[in-house]
């Protein structure tokens, strides 16, 4: 399960990176698993979210067919939490009141999915079905962080 | 692209020292990594790949066949000439702040045996 969500995660790598050495990634971060004790497996799951907001993030944000989008429902998002905070300022019922909790809790665990599946979907050359990793495919070259 | 006599960061040179005592797959350098630096440094597989890629485009590393008994789905990988000059670099590098250190009475005093 773990190495499954990993490779989830991986497709959102940048492509030179994941196409070279995907299926590499995935076996290590499998054996870290596997010789690790509780706190070991938190501890390669905390290191490996880390490189996913240090590698992953990054290089699908610089992609303007998830900024774009992630933008606008960011803006939609963010005007629907705002309206459903003035109705409660004007009319302070609980109604009113729960519908801009609901709006402003909300709005991150909406956003995520959605970003994330914008992220694959562009990462992925528009292949949401193909989640598998591939060595053949031809990805024009990423541009590669400094480590 | 690193160049040689140039300080190198953190996971290259613990991805170089792991292979300096012997050629090794991913997941092998990122023990020997933990090991040689007493756990004092961890790095994730997106980390170990990524210097990994860097290090065998700027012919630093290459990839070597591994043993015939081996996983054929793990590649193993080899110090080259360039790699090896780096390294010692660094140590140097690292011996000079060391001895500097100690010049300048900043390093802890070590115990008499």
């Amino acid at each position: 399960m773990s190495t499954r969500i990993y490779r989830w995660l991986l497709a959102l790598y940048p492509e030179d990176l994941r196409r070279d050495y995907g299926e590499e990634m995935v076996l290590v971060f499998a054996d870290e698993l596997r010789d690790a004790d509780f706190r070991g497996a938190v501890r390669a799951w905390r290191r490996a979210l880390g490189e996913f907001f240090h590698f992953a993030l990054p290089a699908c944000a610089s992609s303007s067919a998830v900024r774009v989008p992630a933008i606008s429902l960011a803006i939609f998002l963010c005007s629907t939490a705002s309206v459903a905070v003035v109705d409660y300022r004007r009319a302070p019922n609980a109604h009113a009141f729960f519908h801009a909790l609901a709006a402003i809790l909300a709005m991150p665990l909406l956003l995520t999915p959605y970003i994330s599946l914008l992220a694959v979907w562009a990462c992925r050359g528009r292949k949401l079905t193909a989640l598998g990793l591939s060595h053949r495919e031809e990805h024009a070259p990423c541009s590669k962080s400094a480590i | 692209m690193p160049q040689p006599d140039q300080p190198v960061p953190p996971a290259t040179f613990w991805v170089l020292f792991a292979l300096a005592t012997g050629d090794k797959h991913g997941y092998a350098i990122m023990r020997e990594t933990r090991k040689l630096s007493d756990g004092q440094f961890e790095m994730g597989p997106a980390t170990l790949y990524t210097t990994i890629q860097r290090l065998v485009e700027s012919g630093w590393i290459e990839e070597v066949r591994g043993p015939e008994d081996g996983d054929p789905r793990r590649r193993y990988y080899r110090l080259a000439k360039p790699g090896k000059s780096a390294l010692l670099g660094e140590m140097k590098r690292m011996a000079a702040v060391v001895r500097k250190s100690k010049a300048l009475r900043l390093w802890p005093v070590e115990a008499k045996s």
